[in-house]
C-alpha cells in the first residue's frame, strides 16, 4: 500500500521543552492509524502540526510523497486533511447546517450574479443529503445546544466529510461517549475507510485500540517508541510499550475494619438546573457511612460535574436536602463547608483548585486563609505561612524547582499534591474529591490513591467521582453509576463485571439488564 | 396636542446618534471586543466635520474627513486592542481622553471657545418629504430631519441584515461565541474584529455629523454629554440584538425628549429631567440582567 | 533572579508608555512652532524643582492618591468600577454643604463630621452599583459611567438651585465655615490634607498586600472561580471592595474640597475630573499603593506644570491632557507580557537566528 501521510523527523519546541522529538510516523492510504501514549506524550502537539494549528520547529510533513506546508487549517483542509477536536469546535447558538457549512457558506444568486446574501434552503439541502449518504443519525436544522454528545461528535465528523478531505484525524473522540456511542463511532470509522478514507486516532484507550486499529504508533514523551501492527501485538504490550513498565494498577485495598453503620452524608432527591434551565441533576439520593469510600461512575457529561458543583457549594439545588454528620448543610457556601470538616478536590485543578499566577505558599492556604494560624485580626502570618508550605513540601513529597514561584510552574502531578496536602492537613471528616489523578504522572497517581487509601483507614469519609472507571473500581468500597442526572445503579465494585459496568454507564439498569437475559 | 407632535419629532431627533451608536457597536460587542471608546470616535466625528467646514467651506470634505479620521481612531483601536492584545477597556477610556483633549488643544491654538458655523445652516441640512411632509400628525414628526438622522433608521435595517443573513454576520457572532471554531476552521479571526470596530468607527463618525454639523452647525467639546455610553448601556440591555438593543436606543430618546420638552413646565427642577434617561437605562439594564441571572444555579461572577 | 525580572518588567510596562506618550507630545509641540524641549523643562522645573513647586505638587497629588487607591482597590479583583468620579462628587459636595451650614465650633470636630459625611455619600452611592453586581450580576462598568452622568447633572441642578450662594456672581455653592478649611503650610498650598492622605496611603499598603483582604481581592481578580470555590464568597467581596472605594473616593471629595476649592463650583473635580485621574495613576502604579503613590506625584506635577506651561510658553496646557490620554492608551498594551521574562525574548530572538 502506498503512504497517504508521512512525518520526517517532526520536530516542536516549546522554549526549552521538547513537546514532538524528531517524530517518524507514516500512514497508508485507508488504513486506521492509532496514535497512543499516555497524557501529555506529546500527541496533540503532533496532531496540531498535521492539522497546521501549529508549525513545526524543524522536520518535514509528506502528503501521497510531497513535501507540503502547513500554515494554517485552510491549509490543511486544501491538502485533504481534517481534524474532529476532542473538544468540540461548534458555535452551540448555531444550527447543525450552519455549523458544517461554517466558512464555506453557499450564498444566493440572481441572474448570475453573486449576492452576499445567504442561501439557506439550499445549505439545509445539500447537509441533508450528506448526512443520508453516511447513515447518520442528525437534524440538519437543530441547534448545537440542543444535541447530545454523540450528535455534535457527528456534526464534527460531518464538517470535514463536506470539505471532502481524505485523511480525517480524530482527537481522543471517545472521552465523552457511552460504550454504546463508542461502538455506533467505531462502525461509522470503519464505514468510512471502506469509502476510502484514511484515518487517524488518538487515544490512550487500549480497549477501542484493539477493536479499532490496522497499525498503530505509540509515543512517550515526544518520542515514537514503537511501531506496531494490530495483529500482531496486545493491549498488555501496548500498555508496556506507553509507560515503559509494566503497569497494573495495584493499591492495596485491603479494608482493615469494618465500615460504621453511622451515617456521615446523606443526599434527598437533590436537584438542579444548567444554565439553559435544563434539569441536570435529577432527584439524587444517596448517603455514605463513616469509613466508606462511595464512588461515583459515569461517562462525562451525565450531571456529575453540577453534582459535585452542588457538593462543594459552588451551585445552588432547586430541590433537596443534604446531611453531614447530622447537621442540615443544603446550599452552604464553601467557606462554611470547609469549616464543617469537608475537604475538596475539585474537578479543575486550575479553574477551582488553584490559582495559576500566585505563589506557591498563597495556594497552599486557599480555603483556609481565615484559619487562626495564619491569619490574625485580618493580617497575614508571612512566618507559618512558609512553615506551611515547606511542610506540605517535605510530607507530600512535592517536587518544585522554586518555593517562592508561581503554583503555574508545576507540573500537574505537583500541582495536585499541593491540593490534596492542603485539604487532608486540615484534617477534615469527608473527602470530597473529584478526579483526582486527571492529567497527573504515573507515580503520583500511586502516591494520590495511597493518600486516598490511608485517609479512610483513618476512619474518614470519601466520596470519590471519577470518569476513570479503573480507579473507581480499585478504590471504592460502593459504586453508584450516574446516567443523565440520574442514579442508574448501585454496585459493589468487587462483584460487578466490566460488561455490567458499561449497561449501567449507559442508562440501562439492572432490571433491565436480567430481563434483557431472560430473553 | 403641538407638545405631541413636539414631542415625538424630538425622539426621532434625540434617538439617531445614539442609534448610529449602537449599530455601530453591536458588531464589536457580538465579536468580543467591547469598544467603549464610541464616545470619543462620535466627538472626533463631531469635531473633524465642523472644523473642516471652518476651515474649508466644503461639506463633501467634512464629511469624508470626519470618516476618515474616525476609521483612523477605529484603526489604532483595533491595532492595540486586538494586535498587540492589550485591555480594550482602557484603550477605549484611553481615546475617550484623547479625542476631547485634541479637541481643547486645536480650539486653544485656534483662539476659540467653540466652532459655529457661519455658511451653512442647521436648515440647509433638513429634508423634507413632499408626499408624507403633508400628511397631518406623521408628517410633522417623520419628515424635515436631517439626512443621517434617517440613514440611522435605514441602519438598523441594514444591522440585522448584515448581523443575520450574510457570512460576515454569522463569521463575526462565531468569533464572539466560539473563537477557537473560527481558528478551526481557518477563520481570520482578527480580520472580522477589525472589521466590526471599524463598522463602529464608520457609524460613530456619522453620528458626530449628525450632532454636530446637522444639528447645530457648532461644535462644543462637550457636546456628545455621554451618548456613546448610553450607547452602550443600549447594547447590554439588547444583549447586542440590532432591533432591541436599537428600542433601547429610542427609549433614551423618549426620555431625552420629554426632559426637553416638559423642562419648559417644570421650571428650577428644569435640570433634574436631564438625569431620566440615565436612571431609566440603570433600571432596564438592572431589570434584564437579574431577568437573564435569576434561574442559574450556579455561584459565581463574571468579569469582562 | 525572578522577583529581579517582575520588578523590571512592572517599570519597564509602566515607564515606557510614559515615554511614548512624551515622545509624541514633542511632536504635537514641534507641530505648532514650539519648542518641546522648552516646554517639559518649563512643567518638571516648576512643578518638581522649587521647594514651593513640590509642595504644591504633593498638595494636587492627595486627592489622587485615594481616588487612585478607589480605582485599584477593585479593578485589582478584575472589577470595573467607574463611579470613583461620581463618588467623589458626591462626597466632595456633601461635605461643602455641611462645612457651609453646620454650626460646631470646634474646628476638628466639624472638620470629622464633614469626611463622615463624605464618606457616607460615596459609600451610599458606590453601593447602588455593587447590590446590583451582587445580586443580579448587572454589569458594573455600564451601571456607575451612568449614575456618574446622573450625579454629576443632579449636582450641577442642586448647585444652580437649591444650593446656589446668591452673594456669587457665578454657580456655586456657599463657602464653607473659615474654621473647616484646612490651615496651608507656609507659602504652598500644601494642607493637612495630605499628611491624612499619606496615613491612609499606609493603611491601604498593609489592607493590599499583608492582608486577608487583599489576598482576595487578589485572587479574584486572577481567578474568580478559584477565589469561590475556595470559600472567598465573591458576591460579598465585591459589596466590600465598593464600600471601601466609595470611602475613599469620598475622603477624596471631602479632602479636596476642605483644602482647596472651599465651595462647589461646575468645575469642582476639573476635568477630566479626580476620578478619571484617578483611574490613570492606578494603571500607571500597577494598582500597587507604592506604584499608585509614585505615579500620583508624577500626575500631579504635569497639573502644576501644565498651568506654568500655560503662563511660560505658547503651547496651550491641553497638551498635558493629549499627553495623559496617551499614556493611558500605551498603558494598555503590555509591553512585557506574564508568560515572557524580560530577557527571555531577546534570547528566543537570538536562538531562532542561529
Amino acid at each position: 500500500m502506498n503512504s497517504m501521510i508521512q512525518t520526517v523527523d517532526l520536530t516542536k519546541k516549546f522554549n526549552d521543552f521538547v513537546a514532538n522529538d524528531h517524530i517518524n510516523l507514516d500512514v497508508k492510504e485507508q488504513e486506521i492509524k492509532c496514535i497512543v501514549g499516555e497524557n501529555g506524550a506529546g500527541k496533540s502537539t503532533m496532531m496540531n502540526m498535521l492539522y497546521g494549528l501549529l508549525q513545526p520547529t524543524s522536520g518535514k510533513i509528506l502528503i501521497r510523497g510531497k513535501e507540503v506546508t502547513l500554515n494554517s487549517p485552510v491549509d490543511a483542509i486544501a491538502n485533504g486533511i481534517g481534524m474532529v477536536h476532542q473538544h468540540f469546535k461548534l458555535v452551540p447558538s448555531l444550527t447543525v447546517y450552519e455549523n458544517i457549512l461554517l466558512g464555506a457558506e453557499i450564498t444566493q444568486k440572481k441572474g448570475g450574479m453573486k449576492t452576499p446574501f445567504i442561501d439557506q434552503k439550499e445549505e439545509i439541502k445539500r447537509v441533508e443529503k450528506l448526512i443520508q449518504e453516511n447513515h447518520l443519525e442528525l437534524n440538519a436544522t437543530d441547534k448545537i445546544e440542543d444535541i447530545s454528545v454523540g450528535g455534535r461528535q457527528r456534526v464534527e465528523i460531518l464538517k470535514m466529510l463536506y470539505r471532502n478531505v481524505d485523511i480525517l484525524i480524530l482527537d481522543e473522540p471517545t472521552a465523552v461517549l457511552t460504550p454504546q456511542e463508542v461502538d455506533e463511532l467505531i462502525a461509522t470509522l470503519k464505514n468510512l475507510k471502506e469509502q476510502g478514507k484514511t484515518i487517524i486516532v488518538i487515544t490512550h484507550k487500549l480497549r477501542e485500540v484493539m477493536e479499532l486499529a490496522d497499525s498503530i504508533t505509540v509515543i512517550k514523551q515526544g518520542k515514537v517508541v514503537g511501531n506496531v501492527l494490530k495483529k500482531d501485538t496486545s493491549e498488555r504490550e501496548l500498555a508496556q510499550m506507553m509507560v515503559g513498565r509494566d503497569v497494573v494498577l495495584t493499591v492495596n485495598n485491603e479494608r482493615k475494619q469494618q465500615i460504621e453503620s453511622e451515617i456521615m452524608y446523606k443526599a434527598e432527591n437533590l436537584t438542579t438546573v444548567n444554565d439553559y434551565g435544563k434539569e441536570v441533576v435529577s432527584d439524587m439520593s444517596f448517603e455514605v457511612h463513616k469509613g466508606e469510600i462511595l464512588g461515583i461512575a459515569g461517562v462525562e457529561g451525565n450531571g456529575q460535574s453540577e453534582l459535585v458543583k452542588l457538593m462543594t457549594g459552588l451551585m445552588e439545588s432547586t430541590k433537596g436536602t443534604v446531611f453531614f454528620d447530622g447537621k442540615d448543610i443544603t446550599n452552604w457556601w464553601p467557606e462554611k463547608l470547609r469549616k464543617a470538616g469537608i475537604g475538596i478536590i475539585p474537578e479543575d485543578r486550575y479553574a477551582q483548585g488553584l490559582c495559576r499566577e500566585m505563589t506557591v505558599s498563597d495556594n497552599c492556604i486557599a480555603g483556609y486563609h481565615g484559619e487562626k494560624d495564619v491569619c490574625k485580626h485580618g493580617l497575614f502570618n508571612k512566618k507559618t505561612i512558609n512553615a506551611k508550605r515547606d511542610k506540605y513540601i517535605k510530607e507530600f513529597d512535592i517536587r518544585l524547582g522554586d518555593v517562592n514561584g508561581n503554583i503555574g510552574n508545576l507540573s500537574g502531578g505537583n500541582a495536585q499534591k499541593v491540593i490534596i496536602a492542603r485539604e487532608l492537613s486540615a484534617n477534615p471528616k469527608l473527602l470530597i474529591a473529584c478526579q483526582p489523578t486527571r492529567g497527573v504522572d504515573i507515580g503520583s497517581i500511586e502516591f494520590i490513591h495511597k493518600q486516598i487509601l490511608k485517609f479512610r483507614d483513618a476512619g474518614n469519609t470519601v466520596i470519590l467521582i471519577s470518569s476513570e472507571l479503573s480507579e473507581i473500581m480499585s478504590l471504592s468500597d460502593r459504586v453508584i453509576v450516574m446516567y443523565k442526572g440520574k442514579i442508574s445503579g448501585e454496585v459493589s465494585p468487587k462483584e460487578v463485571s466490566m460488561a455490567a459496568m458499561g449497561l449501567l454507564m449507559a442508562g440501562i439498569g439492572k432490571e433491565e439488564q436480567d430481563h434483557e437475559k431472560e430473553r | 396636542m403641538e407638545l405631541l407632535n413636539s414631542i415625538l419629532y424630538d425622539t426621532v431627533y434625540h434617538s439617531a446618534p445614539i442609534i448610529l451608536c449602537v449599530i455601530g457597536g453591536i458588531f464589536a460587542y457580538k465579536a468580543n471586543v467591547l469598544n467603549i471608546a464610541l464616545e470619543g470616535m462620535m466627538l472626533n466625528g463631531a469635531f473633524i466635520s465642523v472644523l473642516v467646514e471652518y476651515l474649508t467651506g466644503s461639506v463633501a470634505l467634512a464629511v469624508i474627513a470626519a470618516i476618515v479620521t474616525t476609521l483612523l481612531w477605529g484603526l489604532v483601536f483595533s491595532f492595540l486592542g486586538i494586535t498587540c492584545n492589550g485591555n480594550v477597556i482602557v484603550i477605549g477610556l484611553g481615546i475617550n481622553l484623547i479625542v476631547p483633549a485634541i479637541a481643547k488643544f486645536v480650539l486653544k491654538v485656534m483662539e476659540l471657545a467653540n466652532i459655529s458655523l457661519q455658511d451653512v445652516g442647521v436648515a440647509d441640512f433638513k429634508i423634507n418629504i413632499p408626499g408624507i411632509k403633508s400628511i397631518p400628525l406623521i408628517g410633522g414628526i417623520v419628515s424635515g430631519h436631517p439626512v443621517i438622522t434617517y440613514l440611522a433608521f435605514i441602519g438598523i435595517a441594514a444591522a440585522a441584515i448584515l448581523m443575520y443573513k450574510t457570512k460576515f454576520g454569522i463569521y463575526v457572532r462565531v468569533v464572539g461565541e466560539n473563537e477557537d471554531s473560527a481558528i478551526s476552521l481557518g477563520l481570520k479571526t482578527q480580520k472580522y474584529k477589525y472589521i466590526a470596530v471599524l463598522i463602529g468607527a464608520f457609524c460613530c463618525a456619522l453620528a458626530g455629523i449628525n450632532l454636530s454639523m446637522e444639528r447645530m452647525a457648532m461644535f462644543t467639546s462637550d457636546m456628545t454629554a455621554g451618548r456613546g455610553f448610553i450607547a452602550i448601556a443600549a447594547i447590554y440591555c439588547g444583549q447586542g440584538k440590532p432591533v432591541q438593543s436599537s428600542l433601547y436606543a429610542i427609549l433614551f430618546g423618549v426620555a431625552r425628549s420629554l426632559a426637553v420638552n416638559l423642562s419648559v413646565y417644570a421650571g428650577p427642577a428644569a435640570g433634574m429631567f436631564d438625569t431620566i434617561p440615565y436612571i431609566i437605562m440603570v433600571a432596564v439594564l438592572a431589570v434584564v440582567s437579574f431577568m437573564k441571572f435569576k434561574d442559574v444555579k450556579v455561584r459565581g461572577y463574571k468579569f469582562d | 533572579m525572578k522577583k529581579k525580572d517582575s520588578i523590571i518588567k512592572g517599570i519597564v510596562n509602566s515607564v515606557l508608555p510614559v515615554i511614548l506618550a512624551f515622545a509624541f507630545g514633542a511632536i504635537i509641540i514641534a507641530a505648532i512652532g514650539e519648542s518641546p524641549l522648552e516646554t517639559y523643562g518649563v512643567l518638571i522645573r516648576k512643578s518638581l524643582l522649587t521647594e514651593k513647586g513640590f509642595m504644591n505638587t504633593l498638595h494636587y497629588a492627595s486627592p489622587l492618591i485615594l481616588t487612585g487607591l478607589a480605582i485599584a482597590i477593585t479593578f485589582k479583583a478584575n472589577l470595573y468600577n467607574m463611579g470613583v468620579e461620581g463618588q467623589m462628587l458626591l462626597g466632595g459636595f456633601f461635605a461643602g454643604i455641611t462645612g457651609a451650614y453646620l454650626n460646631i465650633s470646634n474646628p476638628f470636630i466639624s472638620k470629622l463630621i464633614c469626611f463622615l459625611v463624605a464618606i457616607i455619600c460615596g459609600m451610599l452611592f458606590a453601593l447602588i452599583p455593587a447590590i446590583l453586581k451582587a445580586k443580579c450580576n448587572v454589569n458594573e462598568m455600564v451601571v456607575t459611567l451612568m449614575l456618574n452622568y446622573a450625579v454629576s447633572k443632579t449636582l450641577e441642578f442642586l448647585t444652580t438651585g437649591v444650593f446656589k450662594d446668591k452673594s456669587a456672581g457665578y454657580v456655586a455653592t456657599p463657602t464653607i465655615k473659615e474654621d473647616v478649611m484646612f490651615k496651608r503650610f507656609g507659602a504652598s498650598r500644601m494642607t493637612m490634607f495630605f499628611v491624612i492622605a499619606m496615613i491612609i496611603l499606609v493603611i491601604m499598603y498593609f489592607v493590599m498586600k499583608k492582608s486577608k483582604l487583599g489576598y482576595e481581592i487578589t485572587a479574584i481578580g486572577k481567578n474568580p472561580e478559584f477565589a469561590e470555590a475556595t470559600g472567598m464568597n465573591v458576591g460579598k467581596k465585591i459589596i466590600i471592595m465598593m464600600l471601601i472605594s466609595g470611602a475613599l473616593s469620598g475622603i477624596a471629595g471631602a479632602g479636596w474640597m476642605l483644602s482647596d476649592q472651599f465651595k462647589y463650583t461646575l468645575t469642582f473635580s476639573a476635568n477630566p475630573g479626580l476620578g478619571w485621574d484617578g483611574m490613570l495613576i492606578a494603571l500607571l502604579g500597577g494598582h500597587s499603593p507604592i506604584g499608585i503613590l509614585i505615579a500620583a506625584i508624577f500626575y500631579a506635577a504635569l497639573k502644576t506644570g501644565s498651568d506654568s506651561i500655560n503662563m511660560y510658553t505658547a503651547v496651550p496646557k491641553e497638551i498635558v491632557a493629549i499627553i495623559q490620554g496617551m499614556i493611558i492608551l500605551f498603558l494598555a498594551v503590555k509591553f512585557i507580557g506574564d508568560k515572557t521574562s524580560v530577557f527571555g525574548r531577546f534570547k528566543k530572538a537570538k536562538k531562532e537566528d542561529a
